[in-house]
Parts: C-alpha cells; sequence; structure tokens
C-alpha cells in the first residue's frame, strides 16, 4: 500500500506536556482519510507537523514520498493543498482577489481561480469583500484556496466548520468525490463520528495525541459485534432453554447465527410451546467502538 | 519579485498609498509656508527648504514609516494568512518582500516630496536650485532614516499582532524625532527618528554672528550610515528569529 502521508513517532510537546505522542499515521494514497479524535487530542497540531508549521519535538513526517523539514516545506507544500482551523482570508479583498494571492503563491494560470470559485459555488459574490461574507461562505473559500490547481494531497482539519446541513452534504460529497474525480488524497479531521463515517474510506482514531486505532473504515466496521435479540411468549423459559441472559428491556440475547441453526432454535422454542414474538439481528455501532477505543462518546 | 508583487496585491484598498500622499502634503504645506517667510527669491530658499525638510521628516516620515510597516505586517496578521503563506513561502523571502514593499513606498513618498520641494523652490524664485548630487544625497540620507524606522516598526508589527504596539511606537519615535535635533549628536543617535537630521548633510552653524542663518555642508556622516546598518540589520534579525520561531 502507497501512502501519500507517513508519521514515524510524531511527536510534539510543549513543556512537560505531550500534545502528539509517538503518532504513525499512515495515509493510503488515493483515499479519503478520516482524522478523527476529540477537541485538543492534537489532530490540528499534527496537521501542522505535516505542512511544516509547526516544529515536531520527536520523531518524522514524510509527505508525498518527502520527508518534511523546514528546507523541504515550501517545495511538498507546492503539491499540497491545505485548510487549517480556520480558512485564512483577507477581510478587505474579494473572493476572487484572494485566490489570486493564492495564485500568484503558486504559481498558477488564472482559470485555476473560475474553477476553484465554481467548485465552492462562490463565483457570484463578484466585488463583495470577504468581510461581508458569513462563516460559512468564508469556509467555502478557505476550501477553494486549498483546492486551487488540484493539489495531489488535500489536508482538511475540520472543514464543515460553520457550514449549514445542506453546505455540510455539499462539502462531504466533494470530499468524497475528490479522490476519483482529481486523484488526490484527503486527509480530513473531525470530531464528528458521524461525518467521517460518511466521508472517508480509512480512519484514524486519536485519542490524547495517541493513535488508538487506524485502519479501513470496512475494518472498523468489521470489529462490531453481532448478535441476536429474541422476545418470546415466555423469555424466562426460553432463556434457560438457549443458555442466555434477558437484558434489562426484556430481550434475551444469543449470539449471532447462521440462517439454519437460527431456524432450529425457533422450532425448538415452538416444540417446547414458546412463541417467538421478536426476532432482530443486532450489531455493535460504531460509537460503541469508539467508545471502546477511545473511552468517549460519538460526538468526539 | 513574485512576493514583492504579491505584497503590494495585499496591500489593494488598504489607502498606503493615500496615507503617504496626505501625509507628503502635510510636509509640503509647511514647506511652502516656510518658504513664503523667506521670501520670494531668497538667496537661502533652497538652503533653508534642504534644512527643514529632514527635521519635518523626522516627524511626519517616521509616523508614515510607522504606518506603513504596521500595515504591512497587520494585512496578514488580521486574514490569520501566516500559515498558508509559510506553507508556500520561506519566511526570509516573505519577511524580506515586506521590507522592500515598505521602503518602496517611503521611497516614493520621499520622491514626491522633493519634487514638491522643487515645485515650491521654482515658484518661489530661489536662486541656484541644488545640483542633483545633493537631492541624491537628500533623498538617501531620508530613505536611510526611513528604512531604519521601517525595520524596527515592521518587527514590532510582526511579533506583536495588536498592531496598537506598533503605531504606539512609531508614534512615540515620531514625537522623539521632534525633540531630537535638540539633543547632542551622541543622544540623538539613540533616536532612531533622529538620523533623519543626523543624515542629512546641512547644518546651520549657531555660533555664527549672524542674524541670518549660515548653512554650511558636510561630508557625508558615513558613521551614521553604518550605525543605521547595525540597527536595521538588528532589528530584521530579530523579526526573523522571533518570527521563524513562532508557530502558525
Amino acid at each position: 500500500m502507497d501512502c501519500c502521508v507517513a508519521t514515524d513517532g510524531l511527536t510534539k510537546a510543549y513543556g512537560e506536556t505531550e500534545v502528539v505522542s509517538a503518532l504513525n499515521l499512515m495515509v493510503p494514497c488515493g483515499s479519503v482519510y478520516g482524522f478523527l479524535g476529540p477537541n485538543g487530542a492534537g489532530k490540528t497540531t499534527t496537521m501542522k507537523m505535516l505542512l511544516g508549521l509547526v516544529h515536531p519535538s520527536a520523531g518524522s513526517a514524510t509527505v508525498l514520498g518527502k520527508r518534511v523539514s523546514t528546507k523541504s516545506r515550501v517545495q511538498v507544500n507546492a503539491r499540497v493543498g491545505s485548510l487549517i482551523e480556520s480558512p485564512s482570508c483577507y477581510p478587505h479583498l474579494t473572493a476572487r482577489e484572494n485566490l489570486e494571492v493564492v495564485r500568484r503563491l503558486r504559481g498558477q494560470e488564472r482559470a485555476h481561480i473560475d474553477e476553484a470559485l465554481a467548485t465552492v459555488r462562490l463565483e457570484r459574490t463578484g466585488s463583495k469583500p470577504v468581510r461581508a461574507f458569513s462563516l460559512g461562505m468564508k469556509q467555502r473559500l478557505g476550501l477553494a484556496a486549498a483546492l486551487m490547481g488540484n493539489p495531489e494531497l488535500l489536508l482538511l482539519d475540520e472543514p464543515t466548520n460553520g457550514l449549514d446541513p445542506a453546505g455540510i452534504q455539499e462539502i462531504r460529497e466533494l470530499i468524497r468525490s475528490l479522490p476519483e474525480e482529481r486523484g488526490c488524497t484527503v486527509l480530513v479531521s473531525s470530531h464528528l463520528l458521524s461525518e467521517i463515517d460518511q466521508m472517508s474510506d480509512h480512519v484514524g482514531i486519536i485519542s490524547h495525541g495517541r493513535m488508538a486505532w487506524q485502519g479501513s473504515m470496512r475494518e472498523l466496521h468489521a470489529r462490531a459485534k453481532r448478535w441476536l435479540a429474541l422476545r418470546t411468549t415466555d423469555n424466562a423459559r426460553a432463556a434457560e432453554l438457549l443458555g442466555a441472559r434477558i437484558d434489562e428491556r426484556g430481550w434475551i440475547n444469543v449470539q449471532a447465527l447462521e440462517d439454519t441453526p437460527v431456524a432450529q432454535m425457533t422450532l425448538g422454542l415452538a416444540r417446547e410451546g414458546i412463541g417467538v414474538v421478536r426476532l432482530e439481528e443486532r450489531r455493535e455501532d460504531l460509537e460503541d467502538i469508539f467508545l471502546a477505543l477511545t473511552g468517549t462518546g460519538a460526538s468526539l | 519579485m513574485r512576493s514583492l508583487r504579491l505584497e503590494f496585491a495585499k496591500l489593494r484598498r488598504k489607502h498606503v498609498l493615500l496615507t503617504a500622499l496626505v501625509l507628503i502634503a502635510a510636509v509640503l504645506t509647511w514647506m511652502c509656508v516656510s518658504a513664503r517667510q523667506d521670501g520670494r527669491g531668497s538667496a537661502s530658499g533652497w538652503n533653508s527648504m534642504f534644512y527643514a525638510a529632514p527635521l519635518m521628516n523626522s516627524v511626519f516620515l517616521s509616523l508614515l514609516a510607522a504606518v506603513v510597516a504596521s500595515r504591512v505586517a497587520d494585512v496578514d496578521h488580521e486574514a490569520d494568512a501566516w500559515k498558508q503563506l509559510l506553507c508556500l513561502q520561506r519566511t526570509g523571502a516573505l519577511l524580506a518582500a515586506k521590507l522592500v514593499c515598505t521602503v518602496l513606498v517611503m521611497g516614493f513618498a520621499i520622491a514626491l516630496e522633493l519634487a514638491g520641494t522643487i515645485v515650491i523652490g521654482r515658484v518661489m524664485g530661489f536662486p541656484d536650485m541644488p545640483g542633483s548630487s545633493a537631492w541624491g544625497s537628500l533623498f538617501a540620507s531620508q530613505l536611510t532614516a526611513s528604512l531604519c524606522m521601517v525595520s524596527i516598526v515592521g518587527a514590532i508589527a510582526l511579533r506583536w499582532e495588536n498592531q496598537f504596539i506598533a503605531i504606539g511606537s512609531g508614534l512615540a519615535l515620531s514625537l522623539a524625532g521632534l525633540f531630537s535635533s535638540f539633543l547632542p549628536t551622541a543622544l540623538a543617535r539613540l533616536v532612531p527618528s533622529g538620523y533623519f537630521t543626523l543624515l542629512s548633510t546641512l547644518r546651520i552653524d549657531w555660533a555664527a554672528g549672524s542674524s541670518a542663518p549660515v548653512f554650511y555642508d558636510i561630508a557625508p556622516p558615513l558613521t551614521d550610515y553604518a550605525l543605521v546598518a547595525v540597527i536595521c540589520l538588528a532589528a530584521c534579525a530579530f523579526a526573523y528569529a522571533s518570527f521563524s520561531r513562532k508557530e502558525h
């Protein structure tokens, strides 16, 4: 598996406090990698270290095959688009003029400005200065700046902050489509489990500066425990026969079974004169998995 | 060059040139009043203006240098743009572009002031207009003193996001410039805005027993130029070091 971003024991300490501890991040090329963690977990600091804006206390980061350092920073970032924390917008300039600054910085053609504005639907803002933009519009402009010139890698730090529900959905769809449509890899951070679940195909869970788990979303979902929950006309006896326990809501929980054993179980209960009134297959949801991995909840 | 153009692009609608125009207009108005007091065709008219310009610049150009240096730094503070810029620009190149941009604005202001001085002198019919070397020397001295001011205020403006600190420092230096010409040379050298007069090559002989001022020329004060170079280097080194250490 080719990795566009790889870190080796990446650590950042401020005094005695380690904000990021020995992080080994692996972002596969062409993926949307969700970087999930509670506020203050070290997501932004990690992303800044990947951009060379924060100097690591220990360890190293390799981005697009080049080791990030003060010297290589500009060279590496020429191929990277980023939106870290709040968008960088000159409030006295228009959206187009702001992107003109980015275009000049990147040495790109003017056509990229129109393309980026159209992508985030800001092409009709005309001569309106950015100071008159809503938070969501500024966030879109920040995204447009990150997308300028089709970067090979996008680092997006909580990109849906400040957007309305429609905007959030739109940006999620955009991010999801980027690997296929533009061939770029996306590293997107969020503290929202559901958001990462909808956007990403890979995930890294960071908690207290440490990587709690990373892998594909499929692997994460596969970690979910499955079981059967049933209710019968005589739960006590059914539980005794099945060797199972009744939970506090009155459901008998038995381990997940294939179709044939399930049929045998229900027939066995029927032979004992016990009617099955409800039979459901249940699986642990992502929230429970995250809870187990990080010791926190779904909205981390 | 690209970085420099970028600095000017960012300053769009920040009215930096308008500020320069207003302050230079104030200087020229003062010069005009002064020239009228000297009288039409005054023999010492040009010398009076050459002597007065650095004095007024120590106040007005100090103030302009502070405003421009602060604006050039603040435009990126305000936009929270450092993280975006430093991803794609080297720290040294970015700071150098800011310094050059500020110095160019100051150069424009000084050139405008000198052009205005020529017009005033011509209109007043002052005889024996100084040659190009005198104008060149005055321009160089005022630009060098401006460089000293923008280096110091620029370093402060970059270091502290609150521009009240930079503008306050500039204002204090501007006021200090007003009084620096009354200080002994050794003390005047401690006041950055004092270099507007220290670097000028025209002096008045206050001891001369004449009712009219007696002007005399001195050689370009190379020691003072060297001191300005040291101050600028120290200010730039401070700006670079504090900026490089800062994490954005």
